[in-house]
């Protein structure tokens, strides 16, 4: 017997949100357009937003995070789901099949890296719509909002495979969670893996084989499929069982705004945050990708830290909610319960609130951030070290001290080095030629009236333990501004830290 | 090999002036030490662990 052949139609569609809504709509089998609308109508508006003009969609797409949820869960549902799905690519220019096809055959005529590059330029990313009318949107990947202010440091570079011709893409894969297999907790690990796993070179878990490690050592009040949420003790299990054990800054054992600071030093970090949030509605996942600076000080530390801490500045924050879609703009704020009316019930002390795209707020319960296993030092201790080294810099220097307290791959952070404007030839090729860093840094970089001062670099691999944090764990520092050379003399000769 | 070019004047950044410090001494350079010790120390005080073990499990995100 003759298989039927495949068959995978290309074509071409202008971009008008009407129409992207209606692709959804035919891709996932739905007779009418009624439930989900949030989704498509989330992403219809976010593709006009950063400039959509095409799509091309392919009819028939095997995803593999898809195909485990049929073998998982839908083939052995009475009715029949396909096991494929349909892709749309966006793009920012016109397109359709002529020009398409001239592309694919410039490319067969020798110009395949210049037919890439073509595409490339205009390439707004992908949408996987299931073939599931009521959850429709599967993975996908979107570029960010170009701006100078929102700062995405948790993205992760996809390859996408088109007709043979490879597309880069910069984003962080969001998709709609799907009950039967996912709550919003899993597909908040999903997205929030999605980015640590790429970056040290693992595969991403599927959303079926994240809810198993979820479910596997406590069940909290269900079965484990149709998929019905998850603890933070369970989005813990999870991440532990992908070795990205999860840094719990839980609410109430710091203040809010301490609170905000681990969210931000996670994030400029490029590490994603799950958030665990109390809503109106009940208690939902969300992860957060990027943060917008803003004001001064939205988030100041205590009142004896004599210096700016930089990652409080800010009160944006981008989240990857499955409610909407992707990238979704959140504000954060301290409510104090005694001032102000709106406050939840129950709720004695300040808390860290959260608005989502303009719906009622919410609290933050917890901040859940996916660790490398060897990263063992917490955003927690990087800000003490911070508040520890301060009075031994803000004494001596003159001028507006602050701080930006992060995270960084070695690797990155000395390559980093390389295009620092600031920083003296001779100080880097003595700094590279003799330092030895574990894997992770921790950094906290010193300014002076917003200019660079100095870096610390902090050692990630033990425990804080000792009186002093820089004697402990402080590898070195580099020094910008030479002229403080003397301040920092005398803090390596207390502290035994090398000095560039 | 190439020689790496040489930067010209006009490329060199404005001087800016000397950024002006304090030269510590040895006992004030330690009290700066130990101060930093204390507002870390005040700053360990404040962590309240999470107040019972059942509200982190029970929390359900759906």
């Amino acid at each position: 017997m003759v298989s039927a052949p495949i068959d995978n139609q290309l074509w071409c569609q202008a971009f008008s949100t009407s129409e992207f809504i209606e692709e959804i709509r035919l891709a996932s089998q739905a007779t009418d357009y009624t439930d989900n609308s949030n989704q498509a109508d989330y992403l219809a508006n976010y593709l006009e937003d950063i400039g959509a003009r095409s799509l091309l969609i392919e009819n028939r797409y095997m995803d593999r995070h898809f195909i485990e949820e049929v073998g998982t869960f839908y083939s052995r549902c009475l009715s029949q789901k396909r096991n494929y799905t349909t892709r749309i690519h966006a793009f920012s220019r016109d397109l359709d099949l002529v020009q398409f096809r001239g592309i694919l055959q410039d490319a067969k005529a020798g110009g395949r890296e210049e037919a890439e590059r073509e595409l490339e330029r205009d390439y707004l990313g992908f949408v996987v719509v299931r073939p599931l009318p009521s959850v429709p949107i599967g993975r996908t990947v979107l570029r960010t909002y170009a701006s100078e202010d929102r700062k995405f440091y948790a993205l992760a570079d996809y390859t996408v495979h088109l007709t043979g011709l490879e597309l880069k893409i910069r984003g962080l894969a969001f998709q709609q969670q799907d009950r039967g297999v996912a709550a919003c907790a899993t597909t908040a690990i999903w997205s929030a893996l999605q980015r640590v796993c790429r970056h040290e070179g693992c595969r991403v878990p599927t959303p079926s084989q994240i809810t198993e490690e979820a479910v596997r050592h406590y069940l909290s009040d269900s079965r484990p499929l149709p998929a019905s949420g998850l603890s933070i003790v369970q989005i813990l299990d999870a991440l532990r069982a992908f070795d990205f054990p999860g840094d719990l800054v839980y609410d109430g054992s710091y203040s809010a705004e301490e609170l905000a600071i681990y969210v931000n030093i996670y994030l400029r970090s490029g590490i994603p945050v799950i958030l665990a949030l109390d809503l109106p509605e009940g208690g939902h996942a969300v992860t957060a990708v990027g943060f917008a600076k803003g004001k001064k000080k939205s988030f100041p530390p205590l009142n004896s830290f004599g210096a700016e801490m930089l990652n409080g500045g800010f009160s944006k924050i981008y989240v990857h909610d499955d409610r909407f879609g992707p990238y979704c703009r959140a504000e954060l704020s301290v409510v104090d319960p005694q001032r102000d009316p709106q406050h939840l019930t129950q709720q004695p002390s300040r808390y860290l609130a959260i608005e989502i795209d303009g719906r009622p707020r919410g609290k933050v319960r917890g901040a859940i951030s996916p660790l490398y296993p060897k990263l063992r030092t917490t955003a927690r201790e990087m800000y003490e070290a911070a508040i520890e080294i301060e009075p031994s810099l803000s004494q001596y220097i003159y001028g507006d001290l602050s701080v930006d307290v992060f995270f960084a791959r070695s690797g990155e952070y000395q390559a980093e080095l390389l295009d620092h404007a600031d920083l003296d030839e001779d100080v880097l090729a003595d700094f590279q030629i003799q330092v030895a860093l574990s894997r992770y840094i921790g950094v906290t970089r010193w300014y002076v009236d917003g200019e660079p001062l100095a870096d610390g670099l902090w050692d990630t691999t033990d425990r804080m333990r000792r009186e002093t944090r820089a004697a402990d764990a402080l590898l070195g520092m580099i020094v910008y501004e030479r002229a403080a050379l003397p301040v920092f003399n005398k803090l390596r000769d207390n502290t035994g830290t090398l000095l560039w | 090999m190439a020689e790496k070019p040489k930067r010209t004047e006009s490329s060199e950044k404005p001087k800016k002036p000397k950024r002006q410090i304090t030269i510590p001494d040895d006992d004030s350079f330690e009290r700066s030490v130990r101060k930093g010790i204390e507002h870390r120390k005040e700053t360990q005080a404040q962590y309240r662990p999470a107040r019972s073990e059942d509200e982190i499990l029970k929390f359900i995100c759906r």
